[in-house]
């Protein structure tokens, strides 16, 4: 049982592949904009700093449900 | 750090709103108050210097009408003067013509009076002589040779003149 | 419960610095303190102005009090204490308070028949997830808040049970204070940009 429920958290915790390919699209696309357009980079960041905070969310619901299945359970 | 349980989120809200009450009136309220008053203080301010202002630009307004004014005073007492000075001018010229036509005509005249003087003084003395010689005639009447003796006479007295008139 | 007992000291703490800072604000001649106080309170208050618009600035105290309240909380950690919003209490608890006063925004500024009918844009057939997102965004920043403290928390843990001397100290650089303002930075922009939604809607 000890063994699945660690096989489980460690599934949840993939949700974290999703984030990663995500925030790095984001931010590839950002530093292109701000190549591109030097002037509006405070606009661009602050775009960026909500991209990202909504595509970390999935890695963090993987990363909670992982804590909960290991504490809860 | 999982369980989750009702009061403990009640205490914390009550928390934060006491936090947010807490901070408004230790916090931002303070801060909001200073700046305000610090915009009051600049407003004064620039208030008083734009009434500074606009009160120098009145009194420069002031000094540029008095100089104006002073300017046009002073060319009208130029051409108060010209003009007076060629009203004197024009009538000491008119005086001065009329002067001289008087004594231009008082001159004809005197000549005038003077010739007529001469032409009646001049009538007086061939009369005289007509007489002298009509008085000659008949005292002597001793024949022709005497008669032409008194003509030469007469001619000799008057013929002067009487050529001259002639010629 | 520990949570809450740190939660007033941060507020003893927060309360008694502001008294300090604010007790000889000068008109003229400000102090190096209260330029640097000023300069930050207005950042602030520019920032939120920024995102909630003319007529959601009546919020803006409160995202104050909140962004400033995360900070110091996820930044209690550098000093040793249990930072409060690595409990799922807390962070839920200010999560509830945000979609509340999310909500209350779009019944202010549309009026409540217009808040309902705020549920059926862009369409009808939308309805359920409007609705939804109700519930949805609650979990979502509470979730994130706590999350990212508690994933911090552990690698931290990790990283200190490998090598407690010296690694350590980068790590804490990253983890303690950039994603703890950083978190602190999000929640209330998230909150604010939802509130600005439902006023302009």
């Amino acid at each position: 049982m000890n063994s699945l429920i660690a096989i489980g958290a460690g599934i949840a915790a993939l949700s974290g592949i999703g984030a990663g390919v995500g925030i790095g699209i984001a931010t590839g696309k950002a530093a292109e904009a701000t190549a591109r357009q030097p002037e509006a980079a405070g606009a661009i960041s602050k775009a960026l700093l909500l991209g990202a905070a909504l595509a970390e969310a999935t890695a963090i619901y993987g990363f909670v449900i992982g804590l909960l299945i290991l504490f809860v359970l | 750090m999982l369980n989750i349980s009702l009061w403990n989120m009640v205490g914390v809200v009550v928390e934060v709103l006491l936090l947010y009450v807490l901070l408004k009136k230790f916090l931002f309220k303070p801060i909001k108050d200073i700046q305000e008053k610090r915009q009051a203080m600049i407003d004064g301010q620039m208030q008083k210097a734009d009434a500074a202002n606009a009160e120098a630009l009145a009194f420069k307004e002031q000094y540029a009408q008095k100089i104006s004014g002073v300017q046009s005073e002073s060319n009208q007492i130029l051409e108060d003067a010209r003009k007076q000075a060629k009203n004197e001018y024009d009538r000491i010229v008119e005086q001065a013509n009329g002067e001289a036509g008087d004594i231009l005509v008082k001159a004809k005249k005197n000549m005038e009076l003077e010739r007529e003087k001469a032409m009646r003084e001049m009538e007086t003395q061939v009369a005289d002589l007509a007489l002298s010689a009509a008085s000659k005639i008949l005292g002597s009447k001793t024949g022709t040779d005497s008669d032409l003796n008194l003509y030469d006479q007469f001619l000799d007295k008057a013929g002067d003149t009487d050529d001259r008139t002639l010629n | 419960m520990e949570s809450n007992v740190i939660i007033w000291g941060i507020i003893a703490v927060l309360v008694l610095l502001s008294i300090w800072l604010t007790h000889d604000l000068k008109v003229e001649n400000p102090g190096k303190k209260q330029l640097m106080l000023e300069a930050g309170i207005e950042w602030l208050e520019n920032f939120f102005k920024d995102l909630l618009g003319e007529q959601g600035s009546r919020y803006t105290p409160y995202m104050m009090t909140v962004i400033i309240f995360i900070a110091v909380s996820n930044l209690s950690g550098l000093l040793g204490f249990k930072p409060p919003t690595k409990d799922m209490n807390v962070t839920a608890a200010l999560a509830i308070m945000s979609i509340v006063l999310i909500e209350y925004a779009g019944i202010h500024a549309q009026g409540t028949l217009g808040w309902v009918k705020s549920f059926t844009r862009p369409m009808a057939l939308v309805t359920p997830i409007n609705i939804m997102e109700i519930a949805i965004r609650p979990v979502s920043l509470c979730m994130r808040l706590f999350g990212n403290m508690v994933g911090g928390f552990v690698v931290m843990e990790l990283i200190k049970g490998i090598c407690p001397v010296l690694l350590p100290f980068p790590f804490t650089l990253y983890f303690d204070i950039f994603d703890g303002l950083i978190q602190a930075y999000v929640f209330c922009l998230l909150t604010s940009l939802f509130i600005s939604e439902q006023i302009e809607a």
